[in-house]
């Protein structure tokens, strides 16, 4: 059989398996937001576990970073830096976001916003970066998705259809589902993709080199300026090392997506297990992909597009059975964090704005009918966005990584008690000036002193968010008495919630 | 405070200066490889550590 009729049907296979996933969930939904939009909070270890790791790695994973170890050598290992905070950031700030989700019903990042800063403005801003700056991580997987169906059929199913027929899958099984199925199906797409990068650049390691040991010794003699940094084109500087360790993980946590995950988990032991334990599978994914990619250097050292590096070397070196087996894991890579994002923005619009501002006091079936016509939209939109390849798209995509960094300030504001508050002005403040600098500093002028452009915007929010609080008026003594009272139960007392778990 | 310092050293300076190296090499891979394994590992372990201390 030839390979790519093998490796086409392995991703029919699996796209089969998410489809039966969703119909599965359905099953099991009960017709109320907090069950279709939060998994009823009921999130237990191995599926929260499985569902943020599958989130976090995208088709990036898969792809990109092979391409970045390929082409900029070990620097890339930085990665380890931003997943074990990730894992901290959880510990930490994750529990306390979760305890106030529980306590006062909290369903997005914004309505714990607007409730401390007692802000519509808040809400709308926090929902609208939101929105803008994950939406277009739509059209990046779509793309990717489309990639790699395209690649594996040989180029016989045209990008634009294999992107369509993905994103309708993944939408499919979010609308009958819910957040149950995204999280069920995650639990599948976490495992698969793991095994698969894994058993994939081992074998290909073996076959090329005899094994790791062999491929290490022979970088450090043909190709010493990529285990170094840093790096062959100068990347990894320490600006962007810590720049990228900042961006990566803070500004990852504070997406809608990930953040709402926090909301699902059943107890603050979950949560706190999670934290801990999320950074082993989340940096050990680097270390065969820094084989792949730095493997695929020294035996294919001119591709002119270093992303494909992994499916290159599958279909030139590896058994059909397992390059189809690996780019189906690569397509959970990617399905995992579109759905996320899909319902995420569902989330958004149909909490933060549709029954906020348009339509209040309806029935939950309403509002779960209304959020399944928002997925409809936003597949039409991602896949509009996936073909259409509009230049203005690929500076707001590198906007976006950093945009939801923007909201730190604000969050430990009402995260973190303290003697100075953080105002609804110094909030909003902090964040438009944040934006503003962020797309200064990377359309226009380079951030000063070498620093990470996303790094010198958080820096000047922060700065802008201290200053304004210290002139405005903060929220009344009640609520902060009220949420504040909350974390230092949570943390310090003999909070119910703590007790429990 | 174990966590930030583990933090600290897998940042710049110490990533860029003293660990920036090939040599020696444990099991083929480089020096710099194996110390960022070493932290990221021991990191982590401050983490389940702290988690199994119920803090």
């Amino acid at each position: 059989m030839e390979p790519w009729v093998v490796a086409t049907s392995l991703i029919f296979v699996y796209l089969l398996a998410t489809i039966v996933i969703g119909v599965l969930a359905n099953k099991r939904l009960t017709v109320n937001m907090e069950d279709f939009l939060l998994y009823g909070r009921q999130a237990g270890f191995i599926v929260l576990y499985l569902t943020v790791v599958a989130t976090f790695h995208s088709a990036f994973a898969f792809l990109g970073s092979g391409g970045f170890f390929y082409t900029h050598g070990i620097g890339f290992w930085a990665a380890g830096t931003w997943t074990v905070l990730v894992g901290a950031i959880t510990y930490t700030v994750g529990t306390r976001i979760w305890a106030l989700g529980k306590k006062f019903g909290y369903v997005t990042p914004a309505d714990m916003l607007a409730d401390f800063y007692e802000s519509e403005t808040v809400r709308v801003v926090v929902a609208l970066v939101s929105v803008v700056f994950t939406i277009l991580y739509i059209q990046v997987q779509a793309a990717g998705l489309g990639y790699i169906l395209n690649v594996a059929t040989g180029e016989r199913i045209p990008f634009g259809l294999a992107t369509a027929i993905l994103l309708v899958v993944a939408a499919a099984y979010l609308m009958a589902g819910g957040l149950r199925a995204v999280y069920w199906t995650d639990v599948i797409q976490g495992v698969w993709m793991y095994v698969a990068v894994w058993a994939g650049a081992l074998v290909l390691v073996y076959k090329l080199f005899g094994g790791p040991v062999a491929l290490w010794e022979r970088l450090a003699t043909e190709r010493p300026d990529l285990l170094s940094l840093p790096g062959p084109e100068g990347f990894f500087t320490p600006g962007m090392w810590f720049g990228m360790t900042i961006a990566l993980s803070f500004g990852i946590v504070f997406q809608p997506h990930m953040m709402i995950r926090y909301y699902t988990a059943a107890s603050a032991k979950t949560l706190k297990l999670l934290g801990a334990t999320t950074p082993l599978y989340l940096f050990t994914l680097f270390i065969p992909v820094a084989m792949v990619g730095l493997g695929g250097a020294l035996v294919l050292p001119d591709l002119a597009q270093p992303d494909r590096v992994f499916p290159e070397l599958l279909f030139r070196y590896a058994p059909a059975w397992l390059t189809g087996l690996i780019l189906a894991g690569a397509t959970a890579a990617a399905m995992s964090t579109l759905d996320s994002i899909l319902h995420s923005n569902m989330t958004v619009l149909t909490r933060d704005v549709y029954q906020r501002y348009v339509a209040k006091d309806r029935s939950q079936a309403h509002y779960v009918a209304f959020g399944r016509a928002v997925v409809v939209v936003l597949l039409a939109v991602g896949w509009y966005l996936s073909v259409a390849e509009l230049g203005f798209l690929v500076t707001i995509v590198a906007l976006s990584a950093a945009g939801a960094l923007q909201l730190m300030p604000a969050i430990l504001g009402v995260c973190y008690p303290g003697r100075r508050l953080t105002t609804r002005t110094g909030a909003v403040s902090g964040i438009l000036v944040g934006l503003a600098a962020l797309f200064v500093t990377t359309n226009f002028v380079e951030a000063p002193w070498g620093m990470h452009n996303a790094v010198f915007s958080l820096l000047l929010n922060f700065v802008v968010t201290i200053v304004v609080s210290r002139f405005t008026r903060p929220p009344s003594q009640e609520t902060v008495e009220r949420i504040h009272g909350e974390v230092e139960q949570f943390v310090y007392g003999n909070h119910p919630q703590r007790r429990k778990a | 405070m174990a966590f930030l310092a583990g933090m600290a050293l897998a940042q710049p300076p110490v990533v860029h200066g003293w660990a920036n190296s090939i040599e020696p090499r444990f099991l083929g891979m480089p020096f710099l490889f194996v110390y960022l394994l070493a932290v990221y590992l021991f990191m982590i372990g401050v983490l389940i550590w702290t988690e199994r201390k119920g803090v």
